[in-house]
């Protein structure tokens, strides 16, 4: 079966100190707190973009002079 | 008293305007007809979204395709559906697809089905260009784009690559597969499914249950039998001719030149899956359960044959070619039979079917339950909303999901097709213009607009809060914890 993940390398050092300061009670494991940090990066583009259609709906509506 | 079992039956790629219940000419589906005759029939349904992708979470969650946030692809961990509702009711719940890529258990759509059949292995979905994993054998494909690029550059070099290449590719293609097209045929075939169906329903259980079946048979490849072009009344194509038209669907602009046999081929596979509806009506006839069950069925969106300048289903586009769907709901204990020519949009389908079956629906649902209009007669004009991300034309591709949504919204016979990525507004009136080729004068129309965009402000308002978007990762976390192998993470 061909696999859904990805092998990344990371600074050691770096991974010591995240694991250090955040694995434990909020992330299981590193892997966990990176998937978190990716997706959230990712969603907030999304919601970015939903901001800005948004934004333009509201602005022809105001100068229709609905709003 | 137990309640009533619950089918539904999707049948991709099925427009309005091919079934012939609804007005088409020729003879496509006697048996969505027949049905059809005690059934609620929605003559103006639409899909939430399209393709099948943007289709499904109004389907099955009651949910506006992008609410989840656009980079949410399938159905997210916490989403509440008709099968988790079900289930959690007591329903024995099954469902099989025939192999859609992207209606699998990888998307998260086998949830709350204890018996999930969908032809794949759990692996991610094949993407069509894959890289070649040493480079060695890329040159050809490099010559090949190279020598296209060049030749695009006038219209006749263009028309004589084009016509070489599709020759060349269909020859090749086809040398392959001669004397053995079966192996050409991408999904199950119908029966398959209904076969699966059946053996299902053999098993002895006191519970109601809920099933749902996905077939493909009116999807390309379209391969359609000697009996079904008999049926729709038209000279069929034997197995090669059917591989050629086939294979003009990755060369569109020669494949105008054989609408007429693509269509002809469409209705005959449109054929090909109303079978289907036949042979599980008399399946549940043959095992004493036609009384107790309501039947839905339903296409997840349409198909475009030029109508806009594509072939089709994808990139998503929202006109009504796409849009416009058949629905039925069989139900003659619980509603009266009739048409409803008021527009229904099928994010309203689940909680109208939990509350004919008596089951509460979710707070994560966003459509309404349509029942006392079915049965008062009296219709409010809801606004119709479909959405999709406009450059998305595969689940995998990252980039193009990240990027800006096309937005279609419907009050009456007005329609408005809102176009971010090109800032765009094209407004149309459905009732003198049906195929959507003369968009109104915005300047002519400000009222009519101005509702148009008052409800599109009000979706996003309500529909697109991404509030719940801490949960939501939350729960995929759980699902990494769960098993890895399981775990669906966006883009890898």
């Amino acid at each position: 079966m061909e696999s859904n993940l990805q092998q990344i390398s990371l600074p050691r050092d770096l991974c010591d100190q995240v694991q250090a300061r955040y694995v434990g009670e909020r992330f299981a494991s590193l892997e966990e707190l990176l998937i978190f940090v990716m997706q959230a990066l990712v969603h907030d583009d999304a919601a970015q973009l939903d901001a800005q259609e948004q934004a333009i709906i509201e602005q022809r509506l105001h100068d229709l002079g609905y709003l | 008293m137990k309640p009533p079992n619950l089918l539904l039956i999707t049948i991709d790629c099925l427009r309005a305007d091919h079934v012939s219940a609804l007005g088409y000419s020729r003879r496509t589906t006697s048996q969505f007809d027949a049905l059809s005759a005690g059934s609620v029939l929605f003559e103006q349904a639409h899909a939430g979204g399209t393709p099948t992708y943007y289709a499904f979470p109004s389907i099955l969650a009651s949910r506006s395709p992008l609410s989840w946030g656009r980079d949410v692809i399938g159905l997210p961990n916490q989403a509440e559906t008709l099968a988790t509702v079900l289930q959690n009711a007591g329903y024995a719940t099954a469902a099989f697809n025939a192999a859609n890529p992207y209606l699998l258990k990888y998307w998260g759509y086998d949830r709350g089905f204890e018996t999930f059949e969908d032809w794949s292995d759990g692996a991610p979905p094949q993407t069509n260009a894959a890289p070649q994993a040493d480079g060695s054998a890329s040159w050809r494909h490099n010559l090949n784009r190279t020598a296209k690029h060049l030749a695009h550059i006038t219209p006749l070099t263009r028309t004589l690559y084009d016509e070489a290449d599709f020759w060349y590719c269909n020859r090749a293609d086809s040398a392959r597969y001669r004397g053995q097209w079966d192996k050409a045929h991408k999904y199950p075939k119908g029966d398959e499914l209904t076969a699966r169906a059946s053996a299902w329903l053999d098993t002895p259980r006191d519970a109601p249950f809920f099933m749902w079946l996905h077939y493909m048979d009116a999807h390309a490849p379209r391969y359609a039998s000697a009996e079904s072009f008999r049926g729709i009344g038209a000279s069929g194509f034997d197995d090669a001719e059917m591989f050629r038209l086939n294979n003009l669907w990755f060369w569109t602009s020669i494949a105008n030149r054989s609408r007429e046999q693509l269509l002809r081929l469409y209705d005959a596979s449109i054929y090909e899956a109303d079978r289907q509806i036949g042979a599980l009506c008399e399946l549940l006839e043959q095992k004493g359960l036609a009384d107790d069950t309501v039947i839905v069925i339903l296409g997840d969106h349409g198909e475009e044959f030029f109508e806009h300048g594509g072939l089709g289903h994808s990139p998503p586009k929202l006109f009504q070619e796409l849009l416009h769907v058949p629905l039925l709901i069989y139900a003659p204990k619980n509603l009266q039979a009739q048409r409803v020519s008021s527009p229904m949009s099928v994010i309203d389908l689940a909680p109208t079917l939990l509350e004919i079956l008596g089951v509460d629906a979710p707070n994560g649902f966003q459509g309404t339950s349509r029942v006392q209009e079915i049965t008062s007669g009296v219709w409010n004009e809801n606004p119709m909303i479909a959405e999709g991300v406009q450059r998305d034309a595969s689940l995998q591709n990252v980039k193009e999901r990240i990027a800006a949504s096309i937005l279609a919204v419907r009050i009456g016979n007005y329609k408005m097709i809102l176009d971010w990525e090109n800032g765009t507004e094209e407004l149309f009136d459905l009732a003198n213009d049906p195929h959507e080729r003369d968009p109104l004068l915005l300047n002519q129309y400000k009222k009519i607009r101005a509702e148009l965009l008052a409800a599109a402000r009000e979706h996003y308002r309500t529909h697109r809060t991404h509030a719940d978007s801490t949960e939501r990762l939350q729960t995929r976390l759980h699902a990494v914890k769960e098993g890895l192998g399981t775990a669906r993470v966006d883009g890898t």
